[in-house]
C-alpha cells in the first residue's frame, strides 16, 4: 500500500486510511538534521529539519506527505519539500477556532483533501470507507486509552516505550498493529504496581525518536511518567470521533474540539487539562518538554506555568533539539526538579 | 586532634573549576579543603576530601556519610548519593543564614536562582547553563582581555564613577565590546563596572522570572566579588547578603544531606 | 533627537503615561514647521503618525490594538482609534528602549529565538508603556508569534479581551466566507464593547476612503516604476504603516494623495545606471548601513516587496468580503512558489538584476524556505542575497561582515 508522511497531529489520518493509504508520521532522527542544512534554517523545528533530512537521504520512502499547515515551520518545510523531494506535497488548512463555522470550513477542507487523494490515486473515497477507518481507530484510540489509565495507576510502560507505542500507532497499518498493543494491554493488566517514584506529568509538543532519551533520563532520575499533554502523544489520540450521518462533520469536530494544541485560539484550555490530569494522576510536576524554536509552545509556557503555580504544581522547561549536548545540560534541571518535588 | 562524638560527615562539591570537600559533625563545620577541579572530576572530589580529613585530623574511617553534588558528582567514588547544587546550595544558605529566601549561586560554568522552601529545600528554581554570560566563566574571559586579575575585579568598579554600558549578552561579542572600549580608552574600572552591571542584569531577568522573596543570599565563588554582589543588590533594589566561605556553601549542604541521612538511619560514623 | 528625548522621558516616568499625550502634542506642532524633511509627504505621514498616537494616549477615545494585517476600516466605522503593538515594539528601537523592553520580556518568560519587534513590544507592556487597550484584534497571519504576544499584551496593558481572525492559508470562496463572517463578528463584538452601534454608512464611507486611498497608491506605484530610485526604500517601506492603521480614515487618503502629487512634481532624474535591485521583508535600524554599502558598489534599490499593492477595491456595500480578500491575499500568507511569482512580476515591472532579503532573527515566516526563494529567483535571473539581522536588537549586528558580502554580490550582477 502506498505510503503518505504526515507530521502534525491534525493531520486526518483516518481520510487518508479511507484512500486505501496507510498514513506514516515523520519521526526523523537527529544524525539526519544535518542533510537538512542548506534547506532549511538553522533556527526552525530540529523535528522538522531531521524529517527533511530523512527525506533528502532517501530513506523515508513515500508517495508524497500531507502537511497540516498547523504553524510557520510546517508551511514552509511544505514549500521546502514540494521542491526537493520526489512526491507530492498536499497543504491541508486547519482553522485556530473552534466554532461551528470552522468546523463547517474545517469540513470543507476535509472534503477537497479526500477527493484530491482520491482523483490521484483513482479511488473515490466513499463515506462507507472513511467511516471503517474511523472507527479502525476510533478502537486504536480506545486501546489508548486504557494504556493510559493504566500509566496513571502506577502501571505500564516505562516513559519510552510509552512513546515507541506511539511511533508505531503512528506508522504501521492498524491491522497489524491493533493485535501487538491488546496482547500488550493483557500482559500489563496482570502486572504489580510499580515502585514509587515521583510522578511527573510531560507537556509539549512533538517528541522524535531522540527524544525518548529524556523521558528516559526523567525516569532514570527518579520520576515517573504517569500522564502526558503532547502532541505526539495523547493529545493525538485522545477522544474518538462520534460517528455520525456526515462522517467528514464528525472528524472535523473531534479534530477542533479535543484537548487543543497551542497553536489553537482557546490554547488556555490546556492549562485546565493539565491541572485535571495532574489532579486524577496525583502528578505535582509538570515537564514541559517543547522543541527549540517553537515559538506556539514556548509563548505558552508562562502563562501556563503560572495557571499551574496557582496549583501548587511546579512546572520545568526543557527545549529539546535531539542532541546529547542538551541533555547533558537537562539532566542537572530535571533531578533538581525531582528533589524539589 | 580534635574530638567529635561520632557522625562525622562530609559533603563534596566538584564543579566545573574547583572542588570543596566540607566535613560537619553536629551541624558544624570541622574543617575543609579546596582544590582546582583540573581534568578529572573524580581526582578533585578525593583531593579535596584528603585535604578537609588532614584539616580535621582524622581518617577516611572516621567518616560516615558522604554526598557528592556538583558538575561532576557522578565520577566522585564514595559518595553515599548523589545530589544536585540548587538543592545544596539551597541546605547551605539557610543554614548560615536562616531566614534566606531566595539563593544567587552564580558558578563557573552555570548561575541559578533558587528559592527556598521550608528548612532549606529548594523550592524552585531557575536555571541558565546555556550562555556563558552572567557566570565564573564570563569575568575570567574579560578578566583576561582586560589583563586584570580575576580578584582585583571588585575593587576595581569601586572605584568607577559610572559602569560603561555593555549590551552584548554573549561572551564572544562582549569581549569584543570590551576590547573597542579599552581602545576608545575607556577606563577599565569603568569597563568592570559595566561587565558587573551586564551579570546583574542576567541575574535580575532570572530573579523576576521566579519572583523575588527577600532576605537574598548569594553563594558560589563569584560571590567573593564584591562589585557582582553590590552590581545585583543595586538591580534588585535589596540587599544581597554573602555567608562567610560562600564558595562552599555547595559542600555544605551536601554535608548537612549527609548528616540528615544519618541521623535518619541512626547509624554512627 | 530632541522630541525623541522628550517621548522616552514622558513614557518612562509613567504613572498611567500622562505625560506622553503632552509630548506628542509638542510634537504634532513643531512639525507644522518643520523643513527638513525631503519630501513633504513624509512630513504629513509623520504627523498622522504621531497625531494617531496622540489619540491613543490621551486617553479620551477607546483604543484598539490590532497587528498589522487587520483592516482599520472597521475601526474607524466604529470611531475607535487603532494603535499597532508591532508599531510599537519598532517603535522602541527609536527610542532607545528596545534592550530595555526585551529585558523585561525575557523577564516574563517570553523566548528568547522569538521575533525581537513583537518580545519588545511585549515587554514595553509589561513596563507599563503602552495604553489601555479597550480590546485588541490580531491576525493569525503572518506568524505564529502574533497571536501569543497580543494575547498577553491585552491581559498586561488591559485586561481586555483579544480577538482574534483566524486567516484561512488558502484563497478559495470558502476560505474568503470564513474570515468576512469573522469579520462581522468582531466588529459586532467591538461595536458592543464600545457601546456603540456600528452603523452600515460609516462602514461604507470607510471602505470608500480606503479604495480612494488605494486609487492613490496605484498613482505612486506608476510614479515609482517609472522612476526608479526615486522614492528611497527605507521611505518606501514607513507605507506599511498607513496601511495597516490609516486606511479608512482621510488621513489615509491625504497621505497617498501627497506623496502621488509630490512625486509626480518632483524633476526628473537619470535612471540607475548600476544594479538595479528589490528589497525582501523589511529594513533594520541600521539600514542606512546596508544601503548606503549596496550604493557604494554602484547599485541602486528601486523597489520592496513589503510595498507592492496586493489587494482590490472593496465593496462597500459588501464591506466584510472585500476586506476578508485584502487580509486573505496578503504577500506573507502565501505559499512560498506564490511569492516567488509575485516577486518575479515586481522584478519585471522595475527590471531588477537582485535581490537582497533580510532574514531577521527569529523570523521564521518569511526566511523558512529561503533556499526555495533563492533557487525560484535565480533560475528566474534574479540572484538572491541574504542578510542575516535583527531589526531592533542594538545588540551583536555584525556590520562589517555584512558591508563586505553586499559589495561583493553587486559585484557579480555587474
Amino acid at each position: 500500500m502506498p505510503r503518505v508522511g504526515w507530521l502534525c497531529s491534525y493531520t486526518p489520518v483516518e481520510v487518508i486510511t479511507a484512500v486505501g493509504l496507510t498514513p506514516v508520521r515523520l519521526l526523523g532522527s537527529a544524525d539526519k538534521e544535518a542533510a537538512a542544512r542548506g534547506f532549511l534554517p538553522v533556527a526552525l523545528c530540529p523535528y522538522l529539519k531531521s524529517a527533511l533530512g530523512t527525506a533528502l537521504m532517501g530513506e523515508e520512502p513515500l508517495d508524497g506527505i500531507v502537511v497540516a499547515a498547523c504553524c510557520d515551520g510546517l508551511r514552509r518545510l511544505a514549500d521546502v519539500w514540494a521542491r526537493y523531494v520526489p512526491g507530492f506535497v498536499y497543504t491541508l488548512d486547519v482553522p485556530r477556532r473552534r466554532d461551528e463555522a470552522a468546523i463547517a470550513y474545517f469540513r470543507g477542507r476535509l472534503v477537497a483533501l479526500a477527493q484530491r487523494l482520491g482523483e490521484r490515486y483513482g479511488v473515490p473515497v466513499s463515506e462507507e470507507a472513511l467511516g471503517s477507518a474511523i472507527a479502525a481507530y476510533n478502537q486504536t484510540r480506545r486501546l489508548l486509552a486504557v494504556l493510559d489509565d493504566l500509566r496513571a495507576r502506577g502501571i505500564g510502560l516505562p516513559a519510552g516505550e510509552m512513546q515507541g507505542v506511539w511511533e508505531r500507532a503512528s506508522r504501521e497499518a492498524l491491522a497489524t498493529f491493533q493485535p501487538g498493543l491488546e496482547e500488550l494491554l493483557a500482559r500489563l493488566q496482570g502486572a504489580g504496581d510499580r515502585p514509587s517514584a515521583v510522578p511527573v506529568v510531560v507537556s509539549g509538543n512533538v517528541l522524535a525518536p531522540d527524544d525518548k532519551r529524556a523521558l528516559s533520563l526523567i525516569e532514570e532520575l527518579g520520576g515517573r511518567v504517569v500522564g502526558d499533554d503532547l502532541c505526539s502523544g495523547t493529545r493525538w489520540l485522545a477522544g474518538e470521533v462520534d460517528l455520525g450521518p456526515d462522517p467528514y462533520l464528525a472528524l472535523a469536530r473531534r479534530y477542533l474540539e479535543r484537548v487543543p494544541c497551542a497553536r489553537m485560539l482557546d490554547a488556555a484550555e490546556r492549562y485546565e487539562e493539565l491541572v485535571r490530569l495532574c489532579r486524577r494522576t496525583g502528578a505535582r510536576g509538570v515537564i514541559y518538554l517543547s522543541q527549540k524554536f517553537c515559538d506556539t509552545f514556548l509563548y505558552d509556557f508562562g502563562p501556563l506555568r503560572e495557571r499551574l503555580q496557582g496549583e501548587g504544581i511546579r512546572t520545568l522547561l526543557l527545549e529539546l533539539d535531539g542532541t546529547t549536548a542538551t541533555l547533558g545540560q537537562s539532566r542537572t534541571r530535571v533531578e533538581a526538579f525531582l528533589e524539589v518535588l | 586532634m580534635a574530638q567529635h562524638d561520632g557522625r562525622l560527615v562530609a559533603g563534596i562539591d566538584v564543579g566545573s573549576v574547583s572542588g570543596e570537600a566540607v566535613l560537619v559533625a553536629n551541624g558544624r563545620v570541622v574543617a575543609h579543603g579546596t582544590v582546582p577541579t583540573g581534568s578529572s572530576s573524580r581526582l578533585a572530589g578525593e583531593r579535596a576530601l584528603a585535604l578537609a580529613l588532614a584539616q580535621a585530623g582524622v581518617g577516611a574511617a572516621d567518616l560516615g556519610y558522604v554526598v557528592a553534588t556538583g558538575y561532576g558528582r557522578a565520577a566522585v567514588a564514595g559518595a553515599r548519593r548523589t545530589v544536585t547544587e540548587i538543592t545544596c546550595h539551597a541546605r547551605g544558605a539557610w543554614h548560615l543564614i536562616p531566614d534566606a529566601a531566595t539563593v544567587i549561586d552564580i558558578g563557573g560554568q552555570d548561575s541559578k536562582v533558587i528559592r527556598l522552601g521550608q528548612r532549606g529545600t529548594a523550592a524552585d528554581f531557575v536555571m541558565n547553563d546555556r550562555c556563558a554570560a552572567g557566570t565564573g566563566r564570563f569575568l575570567e574571559v574579560m578578566a583576561r582581555a582586560l589583563e586584570v586579575p580575576l580578584e582585583r575585579l571588585g575593587e576595581l568598579s569601586q572605584r568607577a564613577s559610572r559602569a560603561a554600558p555593555i549590551s552584548a549578552m554573549c561572551t564572544v561579542f562582549a569581549e569584543s565590546e570590551v576590547v573597542s572600549l579599552v581602545a576608545e580608552g575607556v577606563p577599565v574600572e569603568e569597563i568592570v563596572a559595566g561587565l558587573h552591571g551586564a551579570i546583574a542584569e542576567r541575574i535580575f531577568g532570572m530573579v523576576q522570572r521566579l519572583g523575588l522573596a527577600t532576605p537574598v543570599v548569594m553563594t558560589g565563588g563569584v560571590a567573593h566579588n564584591a562589585g557582582v554582589v553590590r552590581a545585583i543588590a543595586r538591580r534588585l533594589g535589596c540587599e544581597v547578603a554573602v555567608p562567610p566561605g560562600p564558595h562552599l556553601v555547595g559542600a555544605l549542604g551536601a554535608a548537612l544531606i549527609a548528616a540528615d541521612m544519618a541521623a535518619a538511619s541512626g547509624e554512627r560514623g | 533627537m530632541a522630541f525623541l528625548d522628550a517621548l522616552r522621558g514622558a513614557l518612562l516616568a509613567n504613572p498611567r503615561l500622562g505625560l506622553v499625550a503632552p509630548a506628542l502634542q509638542v510634537e504634532l506642532l513643531r512639525l507644522r514647521l518643520d523643513r527638513s524633511y525631503a519630501w513633504r509627504s513624509q512630513r504629513l505621514l509623520q504627523e498622522t503618525a504621531v497625531r494617531l498616537g496622540l489619540r491613543a494616549y490621551r486617553g479620551r477615545e477607546p483604543v484598539v490594538f490590532t497587528s498589522i494585517m487587520v483592516p482599520p476600516e472597521l475601526l474607524y466605522a466604529l470611531g475607535l482609534v487603532p494603535f499597532g503593538v508591532e508599531v510599537a515594539g519598532a517603535v522602541t528601537s527609536m527610542l532607545g528602549l528596545a534592550s530595555q523592553c526585551l529585558a523585561a520580556a525575557e523577564r516574563a518568560w517570553a523566548p528568547a529565538d522569538s521575533c525581537s519587534v513583537l518580545r519588545a513590544a511585549l515587554g514595553g507592556a509589561e513596563l507599563g508603556l503602552l495604553p489601555r487597550p479597550l480590546a485588541a484584534v490580531c491576525t493569525s497571519c503572518p506568524c505564529d508569534s502574533t497571536a501569543k504576544v497580543y494575547a498577553h499584551v491585552a491581559r498586561q496593558a488591559g485586561p481586555a479581551p483579544l480577538l482574534l481572525l483566524d486567516v484561512p492559508y488558502e484563497q478559495s470562496p470558502d476560505a474568503v466566507a470564513y474570515l468576512a463572517e469573522q469579520l462581522a463578528a468582531a466588529t459586532a463584538t467591538l461595536a458592543e464593547l464600545a457601546g456603540r452601534k456600528l452603523e452600515p454608512a460609516r462602514l461604507a464611507e470607510a471602505v470608500r476612503l480606503s479604495n480612494e486611498a488605494r486609487r492613490h497608491v496605484l498613482a505612486v506605484m506608476a510614479q515609482r516604476r517609472a522612476r526608479p530610485g526615486l522614492l528611497a526604500s527605507s521611505d518606501a517601506l514607513g507605507f506599511v504603516y498607513p496601511w495597516s492603521l490609516f486606511l479608512g480614515s482621510p488621513a489615509g487618503v491625504a497621505v497617498f494623495r501627497s506623496y502621488a502629487e509630490e512625486l509626480a512634481e518632483a524633476p526628473a532624474r537619470p535612471a540607475p545606471e548600476g544594479p538595479r535591485l528589490m528589497w525582501l521583508h523589511f529594513m533594520p535600524f541600521y539600514a542606512h548601513e546596508l544601503v548606503a554599502a549596496l550604493e557604494g558598489a554602484g547599485a541602486a534599490v528601486v523597489c520592496e516587496e513589503m510595498t507592492q499593492l496586493y489587494w482590490d477595491e472593496a465593496d462597500p456595500a459588501q464591506p466584510f468580503v472585500g476586506l476578508a480578500r485584502r487580509c486573505i491575499s496578503h504577500f506573507l500568507n502565501v505559499p512560498t512558489e506564490e511569492r516567488i511569482e509575485r516577486l518575479l512580476a515586481v522584478a519585471r515591472d522595475y527590471q531588477v538584476d537582485g535581490a537582497v532579503h533580510f532574514s531577521h532573527h527569529g523570523c521564521r515566516q518569511s526566511q523558512g524556505a529561503l533556499r526555495v526563494m533563492r533557487d525560484g529567483l535565480a533560475a528566474a535571473g534574479v540572484p538572491l542575497m541574504e542578510v542575516e539581522g535583527d531589526l531592533i536588537d542594538p545588540r551583536g549586528r555584525g556590520e562589517g561582515q555584512h558591508r563586505t558580502r553586499l559589495e561583493a554580490f553587486v559585484e557579480t550582477l555587474a
